[in-house]
C-alpha cells in the first residue's frame, strides 16, 4: 500500500468500522434472536432522522427532547411493523416484501410531506468542528459514535450472555417451542429484541445524521451495511459484527483511495465483498469458529 | 437416420401442456385481450391512451417477469432495475456506436439481460434462504455506482445515450410491437408453467426440501428461471429506452421494482395471467392520476400493496379462478 493512502484507510477504515458495527448490531441481533429479515430496518434510520429535524427545527422543540422523542417514535414504528407482520404475515418471504414496501411507503410519505427529495441539515448533541488524526481530517462525530458504540457493544454482549433475562432470549432464539413449554413469553422476548434493535439503529442515527444530509432515500445505506456486515460476520450472530464491520470498511477505504473514481465505489465493494463470502465462507467469519 | 425413441414423447407432453393451456379462458382471453387492443386504440394513435398503454405494456413484461421467477419459485428477486438498466443501457450504447438496427437492439438487450441473470443467480441461488432476495437489493445500486464511475472513463456522454431510434413511427405502433412481446412472453412462460419444468418451480415454492429428498436438485431449474426472467426484463428495459429515445443511470431506478411487485400482488403470484389485467388497470390509474395528485399516488398504491399482501396474499386471480370453477360446476341431482 502506498505511503500516502496508509494513514487516511487506517484512520477512515476504524472509524467507519465502528459506525458500521452500530448500524449492524440492530439488525443482526433480530435476525439471530426473531431469525425475521426486517427491511424496513434501515427505514427506522430514516424516521428518526426526519422526526428530530421535524421537532427540532420545525417545530423548535429542545434538541434533547426531540431527539428522546424522535427515537421514541422510530421503536414505536419498528415494535408495530413487526406486530403487524407477524400477526398477518408470519411467513419469511412475506413478511420481506410487507417491510420493503413500508420502508419505500415511509419514504414516499417523508418526501412528500417534506417536499422532494432535497436535503436537511439536522442539528446534533455532538461537536462538529473537524479535527486531525495522523494528518487525517475526520468529524468528532464519529469519534464520539466510535465510543458509544463500543460502550453498547459491551452493553449487549453482557445482556445476553450475562443476565437472566439474556438467558431467556437465548433460549426463545435457539427453541422457541421448548421455550413456551417452561413458560417463556416469547412474543414478549422477541418484542423486547425488536424494540431493542429499532433503539440501536436510532441511536446511531440520532449519532450519524448531524454529520449528513437527510433525505427520503437515506435508508438504503444504512441498510446496505447492515445486512453485507451480517452476510460477512455469520446471518445470525451479533458478535461478528465486529471483526466484519471492520473487514468491510478497510476493503472500502482501500479501494476507495487506490482507485479514485467519478463516483463512489462502496457499494459495489460491499456487494463484491458480500458475494466472496457467500461463495467461500457462507456462514461467515462466525462459521470458522463453528467449525462451519 | 435414427430417431431418439425420447422424442416423440417429448412432443406428445408438450402437444398436452400446449392443449391444456389453450383450453384455459384465463390465459386466452389475455392472449385475444393484447392483440386487439393495438387496434381497438388505433395504430396511428398518439394520445394519452395509447402512450400510457405502451409503458403498461412494459411494466406487464416486468411483472411477467417477476412473476415466472419469484411468484413461481418464493425466491423474491429485488434487481429488476438492474436488469432493466442493462437492458436499456445496452439498447443505448449500441445506438451511440450507430447500430440503428431496432431487432438488433432488442436482441442484444435480451442476450445481456440473460447474461447478467445467468452470472448473478450462480452464487446466489447456490444457498437457500434470504441471500438471493438481499443480494439483488444490492445490484440497482452497484449498477448507478458503476455507470457513474466509469461513464467519464470510457468516454460516454455523462448525460445518458441519446437519440435511440424509436420503437415505431406512434405510440400505437410501439404498443403492437409491445402487445406482441407481451403474448410471446406470456405464451410461453404459460406453457413452461403447465410443463414439468413449471412443477418443479412450484415445488420449491411450495417445500424444496421436498424436492431435495426426491433426489431432483432444484438449483438448475431456479438459474433458468432468473436467467430467462432476467433476459425479459433487459429486452423491457431496450423497449423502456426507444420509447423515450434516451437510456440513462435512471434507468436503474428502484421504483422500476414497486410496479412490477404491485401488478403481481393484485394479479396473483404464480398466476402469470393476473400479470396482464392487473398491469394494464394498474399503470392505467396511475398515469391518470399521478398528474393529479403526483406523490400522492404512490403513497397510496404502496398502502394498497401493503394492505393486499397483509389480507389478500393470493392476489385477485385465484379467487376468481375459483369462483368461476364453482360456478360452472354441475349439482348433482340428490
Amino acid at each position: 500500500m502506498a505511503g500516502s493512502i496508509l494513514a487516511p484507510v487506517i484512520v477512515y477504515g476504524t472509524v467507519f468500522g465502528f459506525t458500521y458495527v452500530l448500524l449492524a448490531l440492530g439488525f443482526t441481533l433480530l435476525l439471530g434472536i426473531s431469525r425475521v429479515l426486517n427491511l424496513a430496518y434501515g427505514a427506522l434510520y430514516m424516521v428518526t432522522a426526519y422526526m428530530i429535524f421535524y421537532f427540532a427545527v420545525e417545530m423548535g422543540y429542545n434538541l434533547v427532547l426531540s431527539t428522546i422523542l424522535a427515537g421514541g417514535i422510530a421503536v414505536a414504528v419498528g415494535v408495530a411493523v413487526f406486530l403487524l407482520c407477524t400477526k398477518f404475515a408470519p411467513d419469511p418471504m412475506r413478511f420481506l416484501v410487507v417491510t420493503l414496501l413500508v420502508a419505500l411507503l415511509l419514504q414516499y410519505l417523508f418526501s412528500y410531506y417534506f417536499q422532494g427529495q432535497s436535503g436537511y441539515i439536522i442539528p446534533g448533541l455532538l461537536p462538529t468542528k473537524e479535527i486531525l488524526l495522523y494528518g487525517v481530517s475526520v468529524s468528532p462525530i464519529y469519534l464520539w459514535t466510535a465510543g458509544i458504540t463500543i460502550v453498547v457493544f459491551v452493553a449487549l454482549w453482557v445482556w445476553i450472555d450475562w443476565t437472566s433475562y439474556g438467558h431467556t432470549v437465548r433460549a426463545a432464539a435457539e427453541d422457541p417451542e421448548t421455550a413456551s413449554l417452561f413458560g417463556i413469553r416469547v412474543r414478549t422476548v422477541y418484542l423486547v429484541v425488536v424494540a431493542v434493535s429499532s433503539a440501536i439503529v436510532a441511536l446511531a442515527a440520532i449519532l450519524i445524521v448531524p454529520a449528513q444530509e437527510v433525505t427520503p432515500t437515506m435508508w438504503v445505506e444504512p441498510f446496505v451495511i447492515a445486512f453485507v456486515v451480517s452476510v460477512i460476520g455469520g446471518l445470525e450472530q451479533f458478535k461478528w459484527t465486529l471483526p466484519a464491520a471492520f473487514l468491510l470498511s478497510f476493503s472500502q477505504f482501500y479501494v476507495e483511495f487506490s482507485y479514485p473514481t467519478s463516483a463512489s465505489l462502496s457499494d459495489i465493494v460491499a456487494f463484491l465483498v458480500a458475494i466472496g463470502f457467500i461463495i467461500v465462507l457462507p456462514k461467515g467469519i462466525g462459521g470458522i469458529r463453528s467449525g462451519r | 437416420m435414427a430417431v431418439s425413441p425420447k422424442r416423440p414423447r417429448v412432443a406428445k407432453e408438450w402437444l398436452r401442456v400446449a392443449r391444456r393451456s389453450v383450453r384455459d379462458p384465463f390465459f386466452l382471453a389475455p392472449v385475444v385481450f393484447l392483440l386487439l387492443l393495438p387496434f381497438l386504440v388505433g395504430l396511428n394513435s398518439s394520445g394519452f391512451l395509447a402512450l400510457s398503454l405502451v409503458f403498461a405494456a412494459i411494466y406487464i413484461l416486468l411483472a411477467l417477469a417477476w412473476d415466472f421467477s419469484s411468484g413461481m419459485t418464493g425466491y423474491l428477486n429485488f434487481g429488476i432495475p438492474f436488469f432493466f438498466g442493462v437492458g436499456a443501457l445496452t439498447a443505448g450504447y449500441l445506438s451511440w456506436h450507430g447500430n440503428r438496427n431496432i431487432l438488433d437492439l432488442l436482441l442484444a438487450a435480451f442476450g445481456s439481460g440473460l447474461l447478467g441473470g445467468f452470472l448473478f443467480s450462480v452464487p446466489t441461488l447456490r444457498l437457500r434462504g434470504p441471500y438471493f432476495a438481499l443480494l439483488s437489493f444490492l445490484l440497482p445500486l452497484i449498477g448507478t455506482d458503476f455507470v457513474l464511475a466509469y461513464w467519464v472513463p470510457f468516454h460516454w456522454p455523462t448525460e445518458g445515450f441519446y437519440g435511440l431510434p424509436f420503437l415505431a413511427d406512434t405510440p400505437g405502433g410501439e404498443l403492437l410491437v409491445l402487445s406482441v412481446a407481451n403474448v410471446i412472453v406470456l405464451t410461453a412462460f404459460v406453457l413452461l408453467r403447465n410443463s414439468h419444468f413449471g412443477l418443479v418451480l412450484r415445488g420449491i415454492r411450495d417445500d424444496e426440501d421436498a424436492l431435495l429428498s426426491q433426489g431432483i436438485s432444484t438449483f438448475p431449474y431456479k438459474v433458468v428461471a432468473f436467467t430467462l426472467a432476467s433476459g425479459v426484463v433487459g429486452f423491457a428495459g431496450a423497449c423502456y429506452a426507444m420509447v423515450n429515445t434516451y437510456s440513462g443511470v435512471d434507468a436503474f431506478g428502484f421504483d422500476f421494482n414497486l410496479f412490477p411487485i404491485l401488478i403481481v400482488l393484485i394479479g396473483g403470484a404464480g398466476e402469470l395471467v393476473g400479470a396482464a389485467w392487473a398491469g394494464a388497470i394498474v399503470i392505467l390509474v396511475y398515469e391518470y392520476f399521478f398528474p393529479i395528485f403526483s406523490d400522492l399516488t404512490l403513497i397510496v398504491f404502496v398502502l394498497v400493496a401493503v394492505v393486499l399482501v397483509l389480507f389478500v396474499p393470493h392476489g385477485l386471480v385465484r379467487p376468481l379462478r375459483q369462483f368461476v370453477k364453482f360456478m360452472s360446476t354441475k349439482e348433482e341431482p340428490t
